[in-house]
């Protein structure tokens, strides 16, 4: 049996009207958007569309102020990051992913941190099961490690409190083709196979939309397209008007 | 016995000293990334609050525990009644150290102001004389060398062993993932300088113990001297600091040895600045730099 059968599902992730920006400007001009449990949900656009605005906003990093966030009934808008990881929020920001001056294994304990010794053994069992290939580079400094066996760590770090919702910062950032596909269509639907609420920021939107369940597309701080991954990624008028060229390229 | 072997005997004694009081002084920066110049001051106020203790006819090492609850707690008020609300204004690390050297000065005015600009002494008699191979120490010094020893230890130890070390590596690494990880990277600040203001004491009295004599301006002297121990070793860094400590003991003492004493202090400012130009990260500066510790 797989870890993920026989596991409830998690807790959404609703963002409803979110009014968010710096100083008095605002970025995020009414931004509603449901990661669902089991299912991924990516958020693209063209660069300055509040990709980023976006995620600091559910993270608690930047003040919303206005709209509400909740996690499954909970409000947890403006709640702070240490908060929202205690309340099964999972983060895996774009760089600093990792820590990189601690040991593979002390990645994954600080993951746990929140857990009793005991759950944290029980876990680390889980998730080395789950990302076998870390069993090798447990003694290692993460900070040593390549890009792809980094975002690994990073993506088992986060699963080591068993979160209801992950949200993923551009985790194919800096990563070959061939990396970038490895990464989105293994580590990331498996994410959404146990049952997660993934909610994945990606400027490499072709091929953050062939993983996707669900997508929005954003533009200028507003969602201008909701609908499912691979619908989006077949709509050329849509593909030319809002993400242009780089649709291909950033591939 | 030769001078050298004396003076490298004097160098531990003093190196354990001042690794005691750069490892707190860079536990503030590694945690915080706060410059805090007016850690100087706080060595002196040690080094007074314990000399008002000794003149009250408490023993030294009596004096020692006191004097770092006390200095423990006024160090925790110090960055929760001023470092960070200017942390929290984003105030940026130049003029937050900037602040800090102000802090320095109001506090060791202060210090002028009830204590006076008289020289002080804790009176202490040299007592037994140990010989160890051929290194020559003081009960006092031995003593002092030992609980350094000790501390250090335990600090180590702490930081792998308990949950508040475990919180103390993951925020000084990266703050932000710390924060990802729900640790409550606020309350692991409080409780960094919470222990670096105990260190502080300790080695306050401790120096204040091994001086002949001190005034007002005992803190800002050795400040140097701490600073130069931290970037040694590679700001930040725990071990840096222990290490830097001991080597800035025993370059001072031994250059005190062979040149005028009353510029071993040159020594510090010359290995602070070929460190500087040599090794910018310090002897430990490799894990600083992976974890952005030293460049945050």
């Amino acid at each position: 049996m797989s870890w993920a059968e026989g596991q409830p599902l998690a807790r959404n992730l609703r963002c409803e009207d979110v009014v968010a920006g710096y100083g008095d400007v605002p970025i995020l001009k009414g931004i509603t958007v449901t990661a669902h449990a089991g299912r991924v949900l990516a958020v693209v656009g063209p660069n300055g569309a509040g990709k980023s605005t976006l995620l600091r906003a559910l993270l608690g990093l930047l003040q919303v102020r206005h709209g509400r966030i909740f996690l499954g009934e909970r409000d947890i808008t403006n709640e702070p990051l240490e908060e929202l990881s205690r309340a099964g929020v999972g983060y895996v920001p774009q760089i600093d992913d990792v820590f990189d001056s601690l040991r593979v294994s002390e990645n994954l304990s600080m993951g746990g941190f929140v857990l009793s010794r005991a759950k944290q053994q029980e876990r680390l069992a889980v998730v080395l099961d789950v990302f076998p290939a870390l069993s090798k580079l447990i003694r290692r400094y993460a900070g040593s490690l390549s890009g792809g066996e980094r975002k690994m760590v990073a993506i088992a770090r986060v699963l080591m409190p068993d979160p209801d919702v992950l949200l993923l910062d551009e985790p194919t950032a800096g990563l070959s083709v061939e990396l970038t596909q490895m990464v989105l269509e293994t580590q990331v639907r498996l994410l959404a196979t146990f049952g997660k609420a993934v909610l994945l920021v990606e400027q490499k939107a072709e091929a953050a939309l062939k993983v996707a369940d669900d997508a929005a597309v954003l533009v200028d701080g507003q969602v201008v397209l909701t609908g499912s991954g691979p619908e989006i990624l077949k709509n050329r008028h849509v593909a030319e008007i809002f993400l242009g060229s780089n649709i291909g390229m950033n591939r | 016995m030769s001078i050298f072997v004396s003076a490298v005997g004097f160098g531990v004694a003093s190196g354990a000293v001042i690794a005691l009081a750069s490892l707190g002084f860079t536990l503030q920066f590694g945690l915080t990334n706060t410059l805090n110049i007016a850690y100087g001051s706080f060595i002196t106020l040690a080094a007074f609050v314990g000399y008002g203790f000794v003149q009250f006819g408490l023993s030294p090492w009596t004096t020692m525990a006191i004097v770092a609850a006390i200095m423990g707690v006024l160090s925790v008020a110090y960055y929760g009644g001023f470092i960070r609300s200017l942390i929290r204004r984003s105030i940026g690390f130049g003029p937050l150290a900037i602040a800090t050297a102000a802090a320095l000065i109001f506090i060791e005015y202060t210090i002028v102001l009830v204590a006076g600009t008289t020289t002080r002494s804790y009176g202490l008699t040299s007592g037994t004389t140990y010989h160890l191979w051929d290194f020559v120490w003081t009960s006092t010094q031995v003593a002092i060398i030992v609980l350094a020893a000790a501390l250090v230890t335990m600090f180590q130890l702490g930081l792998r062993t308990t949950r508040l070390g475990r919180a103390l590596r993951a925020t000084a690494a990266n703050r932000t993932l710390a924060r990802a990880c729900g640790i409550r990277v606020e309350r692991v600040s409080v409780g960094a300088w919470m222990i670096s203001g105990l260190l502080c004491g300790v080695a306050g009295v401790a120096l204040a113990m091994t001086t002949q004599a001190f005034t007002y301006n005992l803190g800002l002297t050795f400040l140097i001297v701490i600073i130069a121990a931290a970037v040694v070793g590679g700001i930040g860094e725990p071990l840096g600091a222990v290490t830097g400590g001991l080597i800035i003991g025993l370059v001072t003492q031994v250059s005190a040895a062979y040149f005028n004493p009353a510029y071993s202090d040159v020594a510090a400012f010359v290995l602070l600045i070929a460190a500087l130009l040599l090794r910018p990260t310090g002897l430990f500066g490799g894990q600083a730099r992976r974890s952005n510790v030293a460049t945050a």
